[in-house]
């Protein structure tokens, strides 16, 4: 009971759902992404402008140039786009971003869009290097704990992995800092290159990838516990499943069991896990990007939060909900149709 | 050849088998014949040693006590399968001991093809020889089958996959769990015919509640109860001559029990049933039923499930809104009793139908606070005054269970299945009701406990005087309880005769030997 | 399921009030937290700044000092209730929200599942980090703020578990037999469901506050939340400065330890619940 019986609760939700058809509980899924993109560009078009001061006023505190007329002041007003009542305001930011405009940073005195773009491929490594370790080690520990609930191994990897699970993930991640970059320099601390980049291709990667491998590495940590946990409960229903229990008493076992039996009909659960975990991958390496000074568009966004740089947050926070949304959602259509073939 | 010798199973502090000794030569098929809960499928696994670091339920944390454990020996394929390592027992699995189970659903990957899994017996045991065409020919299976998934062969298809997949590695020991119980005659006379290749080469072992099947292959019998062996012998000989009741009973040559005497004067009539008819949605279910039942007897309505017998239960006991007709109580005193407690109810699974973390106190107490309208919200009804209490050990007493304030203390789910049934009755007692209507109220129970609650349902007919409307697709407990008995059949009633013609012997035109 | 006979009446019968007693040690505790809060507030000295900055530890300062002189000791007890509180608070918030809905989505099967479901659906898809940096960058959120916050943004993780369970308990014969003989859904809802429920609510209540304790940390630890609350997470975030000096051994490991330690008890808690319950379920089916 309790909360660890969250898959097959989500199961039965879904069951209910099963006669209307894959169509129609993707189509809601859409409707219901699309509203919560709104809720979230609308709310952030607002918010800001419920603030005293706005990035004008921040931007003449911080500048010299007082002097200006107050004319002046509105003619710049408007062209920022703060002139107008709440809702016009509003209407004009989210036209604005629909049209694919995402605005300029003051305070970087650069295109918002450009700012992602040069962000964006860093997260991306960090993500793309980091899968592939988690997927790998949540699928195989977790079948190798699940696959006989109760055994020695189980106990082990299940008491290690919650004692992994209790520490906070930043907390990982600094510890990952403090030992392999500070105690023992063999890894560079922060950044994603060295100052000077070097002038061959093959070097240059090479430096690139051993700058990632840290934080790389503490976001995998942090997802690792996640899919042991769930695959372990998985992998443990399954075990005691008519077809697994045949194929034992063939003598399938070893390597053939844990691919063929195991991995193949976890399948669906490790796509519906996906899915999740794009929204808390970027969660993650936004904490990772933050403890490693990473370029990633995390610590992007973060610096804007800390900088008040409505432009900029507001861009980056368009951009990554309509990124994790519609990757989840997609997540989700593959679930379903892999759960279809049973 | 198999033997075992004083081989003992335990699931923690539970006993599932006792001092089991067997031999089986090569050549030769023992049945294990025995009720369903008899330890049987228990022990196909534990041969395979499939209960390695489970327990009784699955899917639960277990302490390691309430895992299963074992003694004794058991000698398969030359080693002592119960003290074999985790490495030689992957190596005598499916090589040298195959088991070819009952459950058909779920029973091979649904990820995998035909050809995938025969493939992969093939590499895991390094056998060469034939095609998977080969196979198929051999174990009766269309080739088109191959490629296909599990998902869209049919019951004996699956059946005879299992069968080849077991049978490929020609293993000395075969332990056939239930093999046909899941299938229809003709596919049953298929899989009989694919699992008599290469017979006499084994020892075998089958596992079987079906006498017809035990007796298409099996040369010797062994019959099991509550996890002892209980009668063993040439299959002929017991076929025969059974020694013991049971096997009597599950070779279908019970002895009768004695017809019900009808009551001396018949009661008067408590409940009048007109022209009742039901629906579900535009399903008629129930079309014109009339009955009427008298106090001190007992009328069964009998019929195969799904025809409507729970609804007319319902109906009656008002669980379910009556759509047509009229259900009428010619006696003043039920006349007098508020609508709902002129019936007691009592259903199939007794543990749904009680709060698990009541006691066996607090349930009854609940009950009699009802039918007198008394009962709070704010309060849960404990104890009354000495009168309820008295109320409280008739009823107890009414349904043979212990009133002891140990058992009256119970939590209700720490009941048996039985003493949970008899406690169902007892509540039913308490708001004195005029008709007693049982819904299957032994078909979730086992052997022992079945007994009980009918002597219980007999005893409340005949010395409390209680009507009892019995719901029941059991004709042996039809028999033994009802005075009258109804078959409901295509949505009406008719007579069903009490005296039964005997049982015919399993005929032995399925064996294929 | 199979349903096994636990011969163990003894200790069978002890286990409702168990679960009873475990919902009442966490009431109580949250109150003796408030109580430390209102009254330790006298008893742990002041969180005064002074002139001893980076001290190691010593006989003055058991954990040292930071960087403006504030003892480690007293900065680790005055986040204690905080922290701990925040995440209890959030917690029993997130669950009242939880069970409300599911509540009202069993109460009006047709509306009411439907709009429930909806909302469900979407609060699980809100990037809540996204939805958190917005608002910080709004208005940085103090004690009263950061409940409700982190409270709407866990809810939902309860909300179908509680709505199958609530509907499997209302659905049981049980329940059905005795509304027929007259009783009425209070009654109902307080002696036979509200007990059957309990250890789900336990086990929701104590994963809820997993969640929050870690959104807390981890939202203090990026500075976001108001500047003048400490927990922990904000003392791991004034260490962040001193890495690669030796004053993280006493900046940074106290306040870690203190919230792995926390996380690990909770974790002990629902995982011994979890198998209390799952035992005590094998003899119901």
């Amino acid at each position: 009971m309790s909360g660890h019986i969250s898959p097959t609760a989500r199961q039965e939700a879904g069951a209910a759902a099963a006669p209307a058809g894959v169509a129609l509980t993707l189509l809601r899924s859409l409707v219901h992404r699309i509203a919560v993109f709104g809720f979230l560009l609308v709310l952030m078009s607002v918010l800001p402008r419920l603030l005293p001061g706005d990035t004008l006023d921040v931007l003449m505190d911080s500048d010299v140039q007082r002097e200006l007329a107050d004319d002046d002041l509105h003619a710049l007003r408007d062209r920022l786009g703060f002139g107008g009542s709440l809702a016009e305001q509003v209407g004009r930011d989210l036209l604005r971003l629909l049209r694919g405009d995402l605005g300029y940073s003051l305070l970087h005195g650069a295109p918002v869009r450009r700012l992602l773009a040069e962000a964006l491929p860093w997260t991306g490594l960090l993500i793309a290097a980091a899968t592939p370790v988690f997927l790998g080690l949540g699928i195989m520990l977790g079948v190798e704990a699940g696959r006989q609930p109760g055994s020695r191994a189980d106990r082990v990897l299940t008491a290690g992995m919650s004692l992994l699970a209790s520490i906070p993930p930043f907390v990982t991640a600094i510890a990952l800092l403090l030992v392999f970059a500070i105690l023992c320099p063999v890894l560079p601390a922060g950044g994603a290159e060295p100052l000077f980049p070097a002038a061959t291709p093959w070097l240059r990667a090479f430096e690139i990838a051993r700058h990632a491998v840290l934080p790389a590495l503490a976001l995998a940590l942090h997802e690792v516990v996640r899919y042991f946990f769930v695959l372990r409960g998985e992998a443990a229903v399954l075990s005691h499943r008519a077809f697994v229990v045949n194929a034992r008493s063939r003598g399938i076992s070893g390597w053939r069991e844990r691919r063929d039996y195991f991995s193949r009909n976890l399948l669906p659960v490790i796509c519906a896990r996906l899915g999740q975990s794009v929204a808390t991958l970027f969660t993650a390496s936004l904490f990772v990007e933050v403890i490693f000074a990473y370029p990633g568009i995390g610590s992007l966004t973060y610096q804007a939060v800390l900088d008040r740089d409505y432009a900029l947050l507001q861009g980056a926070i368009a951009v990554l909900a309509a990124l994790v949304l519609s990757l989840n959602w997609l997540f989700d259509a593959l679930t379903e149709t892999l759960a279809r073939r049973g | 050849m198999i033997e075992l010798r004083n081989l003992c199973l335990h699931a923690g502090e539970d006993t599932i088998l006792k001092d089991i000794n067997l031999t089986v030569r090569t050549g030769e098929t023992l049945a294990l014949i025995g009720p369903s809960g008899a330890g049987k499928s228990s022990l196909a696994r534990l041969l395979l040693r499939l209960l390695d670091g489970q327990g009784a339920c699955p899917h639960k944390h277990l302490s390691p006590r309430a895992r299963f454990h074992w003694s004794g020996q058991a000698w398969l394929a030359g080693s002592d399968v119960l003290r074999a390592r985790a490495a030689e027992v992957h190596a005598l699995r499916g090589r040298h001991i195959g088991l070819i189970v009952q459950r058909l659903t779920d029973a091979l990957n649904p990820q995998l093809t035909v050809r995938a899994h025969i493939a992969e017996v093939l590499a895991q045991h390094r056998i060469t020889a034939p095609t998977p065409e080969e196979i198929c020919a051999r174990y009766n299976l269309p080739p088109c089958v191959l490629d296909q998934r599990p998902a869209s062969l049919s019951g004996g298809e699956i059946q005879r996959v299992l069968t080849a997949l077991a049978l490929l590695p020609q293993p000395s020991c075969l332990i056939l769990d239930e093999p046909t119980a899941a299938l229809d005659p003709a596919n049953q006379a298929l899989t009989l015919k694919a699992m008599q290749h290469g017979r006499a080469d084994r020892a075998q072992i089958l596992i079987s509640h079906d006498p017809a099947v035990a007796v298409s292959l099996a040369n010797q019998i062994a019959v099991l109860e509550r996890g002892r062996i209980i009668e063993t012998g040439p299959a002929r000989q017991i076929l025969r001559a059974p020694q013991q009741a049971l096997t009597q009973a599950l070779l279908g040559q019970a002895p009768r029990t004695t017809p019900p005497t009808a009551p001396a004067r018949p009661g008067p009539v408590v409940l009048r049933v007109h022209r009742l008819s039901h629906s579900y949605g535009a399903r008629p279910v129930l079309r014109n039923l009339t009955l009427s039942l008298r106090a001190e007897a007992c009328l069964a309505v009998v019929g195969r499930s799904g025809c409507g017998k729970s609804t007319l239960a319902k109906l009656i006991a008002g669980l379910e809104p009556l759509q047509s007709g009229q259900i009428d109580w010619p006696r003043p005193d039920a006349i007098a009793h508020t609508a709902r407690h002129r019936v007691g109810y009592v259903s199939q699974f007794p543990h749904r139908a009680l709060t698990g973390h009541f006691s066996v106190a607090e349930t009854l107490a609940e009950t009699q606070a009802l039918s007198q309208h008394r009962l709070r919200w704010f309060r849960r009804p404990r104890h009354g005054d000495p009168a309820d209490e008295q109320a409280m050990t008739d009823a107890l007493n009414a349904v043979s269970l212990p009133t002891g304030a140990a058992f009256r203390a119970r939590r209700t789910r720490d009941l048996s299945g039985g003493e949970a049934q008899r406690l169902c009755l007892a509540r039913a007692l308490m708001a004195d009701p005029t008709v007693i209507i049982a819904d299957e109220p032994t078909s979730a129970l086992d052997g022992r406990s079945k007994a009980e609650v009918v002597q219980t349902l007999q005893d409340l007919k005949s010395h409390r005087g209680k009507a009892l409307l019995l719901v029941t697709h059991d004709p042996w407990v039809a028999d033994t309880l009802a005075d009258q008995q109804l078959e409901l059949q295509q949505m009406s009633l008719s007579p069903r005769a009490v005296e039964m013609p005997p049982q015919p012997l399993p005929s032995p035109t399925q064996s294929l030997s | 399921m199979s349903a096994p006979v636990y011969s163990d009446h003894a200790t069978e019968r002890a286990r409702p009030r168990l679960t009873l007693q475990l919902l009442g040690i966490v009431a109580l505790s949250t109150l003796v937290l408030l109580l430390l809060i209102a009254t330790l507030g006298n008893l742990i000295p002041p969180y005064l700044t002074s002139t001893e900055t980076l001290q190691p530890p010593s006989q003055r300062h058991w954990l040292g000092t930071n960087d403006i002189g504030q003892s480690v000791m007293t900065g680790l007890l005055r986040a204690a209730p905080v922290t701990i509180g925040l995440a209890l608070a959030t917690a029993a918030l997130a669950l009242l929200i939880g069970i409300t809905m599911a509540g009202l989505a069993v109460m009006f099967p047709k509306v009411g599942r439907v709009i429930v479901l909806h909302l469900t659906d979407m609060a699980e898809i809100v990037p809540s980090i996204l939805l958190l940096l917005l608002l910080s960058a709004w208005h940085q959120p103090g004690v009263i703020e950061i409940i409700p916050l982190m409270a709407l943004l866990t809810w939902h993780d309860d909300v179908r578990i509680l709505r199958s369970v609530l509907l499997r308990e209302m659905g049981r014969e049980n329940i059905t037999l005795t509304r027929h003989m007259g009783a009425r859904w209070p009654y109902l809802l307080l002696h036979h469901i509200l007990p059957a429920i309990l250890p789900t609510l336990t086990g929701l209540y104590l994963q809820n506050v997993v969640q929050a304790t870690m959104r807390v940390a981890g939202l203090a630890f990026l500075g976001l939340t108001a500047a003048d609350l400490l927990t922990w997470g904000s003392m791991l975030q004034d260490a962040m400065g001193y890495l690669h000096t030796p004053a993280w051994t006493w900046l940074l490991l106290p306040p870690a330890f203190c919230l792995t330690g926390f996380l690990l008890l909770l974790m002990a808690l629902d995982q011994q619940q979890a198998r209390r319950s799952s035992h005590r379920q094998g003899s119901a089916p």
